[in-house]
């Protein structure tokens, strides 16, 4: 393949890439707003199945004594599955975190997120007038790895269950944009990683 | 976003088909234009990376869609259906 075509491929590349890194940087981003709005569904639906399982136990148990309850009887047992499902999901599904209210180190984490997305935008933005300066390598290399290392030594207890599972996965998968980054803007091959 | 809530809200006595048709052609408009401010078009993608995106863009819009509608019933109804 000859240098100008292996570099428009890159550059290609390379544009395709900016937006996988988007994606990746607004889910990690969501993730720590605990901005999935699917959760007030999951709540509804947890909080059915709990009620329905402890109506379902308590009639159970008291009819193992050969009392028969029913009719207003399971509506109470109902209403208190539901009050005790809601201390239940707020520990798991949390509630949307306002920026406000978030921590010095989580809103300095997000806004380096947003700064990162923003230069390589930027990068691409003024790719067809300027030529890509491969001596800037070093210092976006070592931007990605202090970033890298901010969202592994992120304290993800400040999260509900469900966000603070999914942020492991989430800054995985930031990794790996980050691998593609350095095979295209380096050339790198997968051996030489 | 906001746009898509807007015409979700409007279609009534719409499916879930239709709802889903809605997303999905909203979902298809965003990674174009993503496409576009990034001086891509859709024939520089391969069928995998552009159903990546498309599905991505999918997922964020159905997420936000149920949230905003959740709350006034109408996606649970249709869950719960479902």
């Amino acid at each position: 393949m000859s240098k100008i075509t292996l570099l428009d491929k890159l550059l290609k590349e390379y544009r395709k890439w900016t937006l996988k890194l988007k994606t990746a940087s607004q889910n990690i981003e969501d993730n720590i707003l605990q901005k999935d709005s699917s959760a007030v569904l999951e709540e509804k639906v947890v909080s059915i199945v709990i009620s329905s399982v402890l109506v379902y136990i308590v009639i159970g148990i008291v009819g193992f004594f050969g009392v028969s309850v029913g009719g207003v009887w399971g509506v109470v047992v109902f209403a208190i599955g539901w009050f005790l499902s809601k201390a239940i999901n707020k520990k798991v599904f949390g509630k949307e975190r306002p920026v406000e209210s978030l921590k010095e180190e989580e809103k300095l984490l997000l806004e380096k997120l947003e700064q990162l997305n923003h230069r390589h935008e930027e990068i691409r933005s003024h790719l067809p007038a300027m030529p890509v300066f491969f001596t800037n390598y070093p210092s976006l290399k070592r931007e990605f790895g202090e970033m890298i290392n901010r969202l592994l030594t992120y304290n993800a207890s400040n999260l509900a269950l469900k966000y603070r599972y999914r942020h492991a996965y989430l800054v995985k998968k930031y990794q790996n944009e980050v691998n593609t980054f350095h095979k295209i803007y380096a050339n790198k091959k997968e051996s030489s990683k | 976003m906001q746009e898509l809530v807007e015409k979700l809200k409007g279609m009534k006595s719409a499916t879930e088909a239709q709802y889903d048709a809605m997303i999905e052609s909203h979902a298809h408009k965003e990674v174009i234009k993503n496409l576009k401010e990034a001086g891509l078009e859709k024939d520089d993608l391969s069928d995998e990376e552009f159903h990546a995106l498309l599905s991505e863009q999918k997922k964020r819009a159905n997420s936000f869609a149920k949230g905003a509608l959740g709350a006034s019933g109408i996606f649970l109804f249709l869950e719960l259906l479902g």
